[in-house]
């Protein structure tokens, strides 16, 4: 939907099971920078041409996976408002104090019916060193590794797709834009945007609950993309599929693994959506089709791998 | 040198309880080895130890845990009996068995 009250996924917290290893892929190969690291070992990265503090949290653990994602939201009272709507929905919610992330004011936490724990914020202090705002360069610095633009969205696998679609776009005012459906209705998968984009965040339909797919990094274009290839496959970076390009969305991709397992996306190159277009669907015997385009297919890791 | 010039025989039990045999070279993780002799029912996932979907159970052979292996998957208990993802770990060069 045209941008409201939710703005964007404003930054998600992975869990990793080996921290230097884990910047060598986040920071020197695709490219982020480390803004902080805090007293209890988290360390905060962005991408080039962010204006906020961070939009990736790493967290040492023994496991790999999601902690949380979360929505930036325009200001104080959207807070309140989306709260609001989301206590009317009959969801739960937790306060989770300013500081708990190093530049991150309060946050509004709640877990959707997939399992997976969301917050929402409105005030994060800006980076030290964002894009340039006076007689602005492309960038302060030349990007390095895949050049990464920004966080783009999270894909989830969980069980309740339908119920997390209802609380998206009933309380948070998403817009279903690309969805996969069998022929009796039933949504496979759902592909949900709060702005312009093709999609903010998209579920996939998943036995167990609260599993994550991947996080997304846009980059420029389709040599971008090629460029990141090329960067993996020297430095055997797992990949898992790509370059291609997806059906839904239209978006060029590479899927690959960070150290601990989590997969990530390299993506550029969708359609812009407005809240009067209307849905597009695609029937469940197109499910290849729509999410590996050139392919035609699932691979084998497309539903059973995840973290 | 010493025992890391040669191979290493292990045996692994799959998720479906099938035993395979398998010669893994040094420095090669069991997955890499299992998918060299063509064994296609160790699925290929992460490579790097967060998925689990290359969970297998050791049964002869020493290895060694090259990488991380997500506690999701491999808890202690099932380690000491043996469970790995084979993703993670490599033949232990220091050992003939
Ligand atoms: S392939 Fe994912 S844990 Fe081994
Ligand atoms: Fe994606």
């Amino acid at each position: 939907m045209a941008v409201v009250d939710v703005l964007r996924p404003g930054f998600v917290q992975l869990r990793v099971m080996d921290m230097a290893q884990s910047l060598t892929h986040y920071r020197d190969r695709i490219g982020l920078d480390v803004v902080a690291t805090g007293a209890d070992g988290r360390v905060y990265l962005k991408a080039d041409d962010e204006f906020d503090h961070h939009s990736i949290v790493l967290r040492p653990a023994d496991t790999a996976g999601m902690d949380v994602c979360a929505f930036k939201v325009l200001d104080d009272a959207a807070l309140d408002r989306l709260t609001d709507r989301l206590h009317a929905h009959g969801v739960v919610t937790q306060a989770i104090p300013a500081g708990e992330q190093l530049g991150v004011g309060r946050r509004v936490r709640f877990t959707a019916p997939t399992g997976h724990v969301f917050d929402l914020y409105a005030d994060i202090e800006r980076a030290p060193a964002g894009p340039m705002t006076d007689n602005p360069h492309v960038w302060r610095h030349e990007p390095r590794g895949m050049a990464p633009i920004r966080f783009d969205h999270v894909l989830l696998y969980g069980d309740d797709i339908d119920g997390a679609a209802d609380l998206f776009t009933q309380c948070l005012g998403f817009r279903r834009v690309e969805e996969v459906e069998t022929p009796d209705g039933t949504v496979l998968a759902t592909f949900l945007s709060c702005s312009t984009k093709s999609h903010d965040i998209a579920f996939v339909r998943h036995a167990e609950k609260g599993k994550f797919h991947h996080c997304s990094f846009l980059l420029e274009d389709w040599n971008a993309i090629g460029r990141a290839a090329d960067l993996m496959t020297r430095y055997e970076i797992p990949i898992d599929i790509g370059p291609t390009r997806h059906g839904i969305s239209r978006g060029r991709t590479i899927y690959f693994f960070d150290p601990s397992g989590n997969r990530n996306e390299v993506f550029a190159g969708s359609y812009d959506h407005y809240p009067d277009h209307p849905r597009r669907v695609w029937s469940a015997d197109q499910v290849g089709r729509a999410i590996f385009y050139y392919e035609g297919e699932l691979n084998d890791r497309f539903m059973g791998v995840v973290t | 040198m010493g025992g890391d010039d040669g191979e290493h025989r292990l045996v692994v039990e799959t998720g479906d309880g099938a035993r395979i045999e398998l010669v893994c070279r040094p420095g090669e993780t069991l997955l890499a080895g299992l998918r060299r002799q063509g064994c296609r029912t160790v699925p290929v996932g992460c490579r790097s130890g967060g998925c689990g979907v290359c969970r297998v159970r050791v049964i002869a052979g020493a290895v060694v845990v090259a990488r991380p292996m997500s506690a999701t998957h491999v808890s202690a208990v099932a380690r000491q009996q043996g469970h790995v993802l084979a993703c993670c770990v490599q033949p232990d060069a220091g050992r003939f068995d």
